[in-house]
């Protein structure tokens, strides 16, 4: 019953407050395990540890976990285990670009399409911090939060939801031109 | 509702995987038919929205970390191989586990003691209770209780007129407060509870005394369990047990 109460509280109370007590809880053993048995150096396992806390924090957003049928470490550490899986693909595969690599036409458009995307998403933060508050906490409240429009409603002691629902609208409008305007600057 | 306006909630729904309003026109041509914006760019945005809310997880993390500079930081193996470190690295070690031991006993206060006591009142329905009950109605809210919709139980009490509120509502809305950690909310209604002698007073103390611990409170806790200890109610026993951990 505890278990799923922690889900409810991520979902529904203070998720921050909860995410630095798992996450102070289990940080140095973490480490201590991502360095002594899978030879990671501290910076990996750090940067390992805070992408596996986002990976926990988002399957239970997206309701993707909705009780835990392990403990919580084993939960955290096995996603640990696949985000340093990931982290090996990728230095392999960088790896072989160094040395041996046969070079393909198709990667240039990939490589290209990726940076392409990862341009735009830094437009958009960029546009959401020119965009300011409230409208950026409401935005990132709603699409990355995932919360209702009654809970953004109450986190941000509005009148109601109708209130959230049009100010979401006109702020996600007014993004958009911001962001037209970053893209114009940008080509 | 403006009709742009309801055709970007129509990609929210989307998105979200819920497509049932997505319009056969704007999934298959994959825009919009008034233009407002296509779906192609509300994903863009919506996907930076993401990163950007990833992002400042990240950043919180990283605060997290600075806060918590004080503690001893694990060290590479490197390190701790070199001969002229070892004595060293064993010493620092010590303290290292001496140290967590010590931050997370504090830290955790009396959360284990808690997690092992706790559990949610079981609210027992009555055998009238009908099945298809109304939205907003006392036998549906109590359906969201037992189900553990702790948020959408504390809304619909919040939400009832005065007249239809009663001490069992009081009582469910302040195990609901508990439930998410709410503790303030909750020990306002327990007190209240307590106060009015209602029927729900011996369960209300001992939530209370849980509600306590949670915040660290234990010099209010104990006068709690004291009482109900030599009491006649159902907590008692529990109550004397969890009084002896605390002592």
């Amino acid at each position: 019953m505890e278990k799923h109460s922690l889900i409810d509280r991520i979902k529904n109370a203070d998720a921050d407050k909860e995410l630095r007590k798992i996450y102070t809880k289990y940080r140095e053993e973490f480490l201590a395990w991502s360095i002594n048995t899978h030879k990671c150096t501290e910076d990996e396992a750090i940067e390992v540890f805070q992408q596996t806390m986002i990976v926990f924090y988002e399957n239970i957003i997206i309701g993707k976990l909705k009780v835990f049928t392990s403990k919580v470490k084993t939960y955290i550490f096995s996603i640990g285990k696949h985000k340093i899986l990931e982290l090996r693909r990728e230095q392999k595969k960088n790896d072989s670009y160094d040395s041996d690599y046969q070079f393909d036409e198709r990667d240039i458009y990939i490589n290209e399409f990726d940076d392409e995307y990862e341009k735009k998403m830094m437009g958009v933060e960029n546009s959401l911090i020119q965009l300011g508050e409230p409208c950026r906490r409401i935005l990132e409240l709603f699409y990355y939060h995932q919360k209702t429009m009654d809970q953004i409603s109450e986190l941000m002691e509005y009148k109601n939801k109708q209130t959230v629902r049009n100010l979401k609208y006109k702020c996600l409008i007014r993004l958009r031109q911001i962001f037209k305007g970053e893209l114009d600057s940008l080509n | 509702m403006d009709k742009h306006q309801k055709a970007l909630e129509e990609f929210d729904e989307f998105i979200a995987g819920l497509p049932r309003s997505f319009t056969d026109e704007a999934s298959q041509k994959g825009n919009l038919s008034n233009k407002v914006m296509d779906f192609e760019e509300y994903k863009i945005l919506a996907d930076g929205i993401k990163y950007s809310g990833r992002n400042e997880l990240l950043k919180k993390m990283q605060d997290w970390d600075e806060q918590c500079a004080e503690l001893p930081r694990y060290k590479g193996k490197t390190e701790m191989l070199n001969p002229r470190w070892l004595a060293v690295a064993a010493t620092v070690a010590f303290f290292i586990v001496a140290g967590i031991s010590i931050y997370s006993y504090l830290d955790s206060g009396y959360d284990n003691l808690v997690t092992s006591y706790y559990q949610p009142y079981n609210y027992i329905p009555e055998t009238t209770r009908s099945a298809g009950a109304e939205e907003n109605s006392i036998e549906h809210i109590f359906t969201h209780y037992d189900r553990g919709e702790y948020v959408q139980t504390i809304q619909l009490i919040n939400g009832l007129p005065g007249e239809r509120k009663n001490e069992l509502t009081d009582y469910i809305l302040a195990n609901a407060y508990q439930a998410v950690g709410k503790y303030d909310s909750a020990i306002g209604i327990f007190d209240k509870i307590i106060a009015d002698q209602s029927v729900y007073a011996a369960g209300a103390r001992w939530y209370l005394a849980l509600c306590y611990l949670s915040i660290e409170q234990k010099q209010k806790a104990l006068p709690l369990l004291e009482e109900l200890k030599a009491s006649n109610s159902s907590y008692a026993q529990k109550a004397g047990a969890l009084w002896e951990d605390l002592k």
